[in-house]
């Protein structure tokens, strides 16, 4: 049985530059007590062709709704376990906020997103990624984002 | 020798070294076929770049 992995990604966004890709895509903010994290995170983003000044950056949940309330924010990458605030309570607020209705959210953890599932899909949130992950995988799952912010697909 | 090959998992190691080399030069991976025992060969169509794996018992495009 041979071990092929393909991504599973469309043959169309595929074929499209990422410098092209990144430059349709909304500005995107890190959310990660990890400055290492989210320095890797950043790099992955500028590789897949996201702007570097649409990249921002947040310690916690509190810094990051500062960030979301002075900034045009399409797409969220978030941890779970973070000081202050957690991923948790972040899209919680999220959620209740009709203006951010349309914001686009990942949850990156190193714990098992199995067992937050129903939780999860209650924020309408559908893209999880486990730590310890490959660039390849945020790759994916930040085109899919892209992609369905694109389209106007809501949470 | 195969269980020598086995025991030092060289086929898994040649896969994390090449991921961590393309990693450093910062490139991400398009696609891949890599793993189990089958032969393969790769095609890379100059023209228009293109790139083909023919095993024994197919054929496909990354």
């Amino acid at each position: 049985m041979s071990d092929i992995v393909l991504p599973p990604f469309d043959q169309n966004t595929l074929n499209e530059s990422s410098a092209k890709f990144g430059a349709l895509a909304p500005p995107v903010l890190l959310v990660d007590d990890s400055s290492t994290m989210r320095e890797m995170l950043r790099t992955i983003l500028e590789l897949c062709g996201q702007a570097p000044n649409t990249i921002y950056e947040a310690g916690d949940g509190i810094d990051a709704i500062k960030c979301l309330k002075t900034t045009n924010l399409g797409l969220l990458l978030v941890d779970l376990h973070m000081p202050r605030m957690d991923g948790f309570q972040l899209i919680e607020w999220v959620s209740h906020q009709e203006e951010y209705r349309s914001l686009a959210i990942a949850i990156i953890t190193a714990e098992n997103c199995q067992k937050y599932a129903k939780r999860l899909i209650r924020y309408g949130i559908r893209s999880t990624i486990r730590k310890p992950f490959r660039p390849e995988q945020i790759r994916d799952v930040y085109r899919n984002l892209v992609t369905n912010y694109r389209l106007g697909v809501s949470r | 020798m195969n269980g020598d090959s086995q025991h030092f998992d060289v086929g898994n190691r040649n896969i994390l070294i090449a991921r961590r080399i393309l990693w450093q030069h910062r490139l991400l991976i398009a696609a891949e076929a890599v793993g189990s025992s089958i032969p393969r060969t790769v095609y890379l169509n100059v023209g228009d770049g293109r790139c083909f794996i023919r095993t024994p018992n197919e054929e496909f495009e990354l």
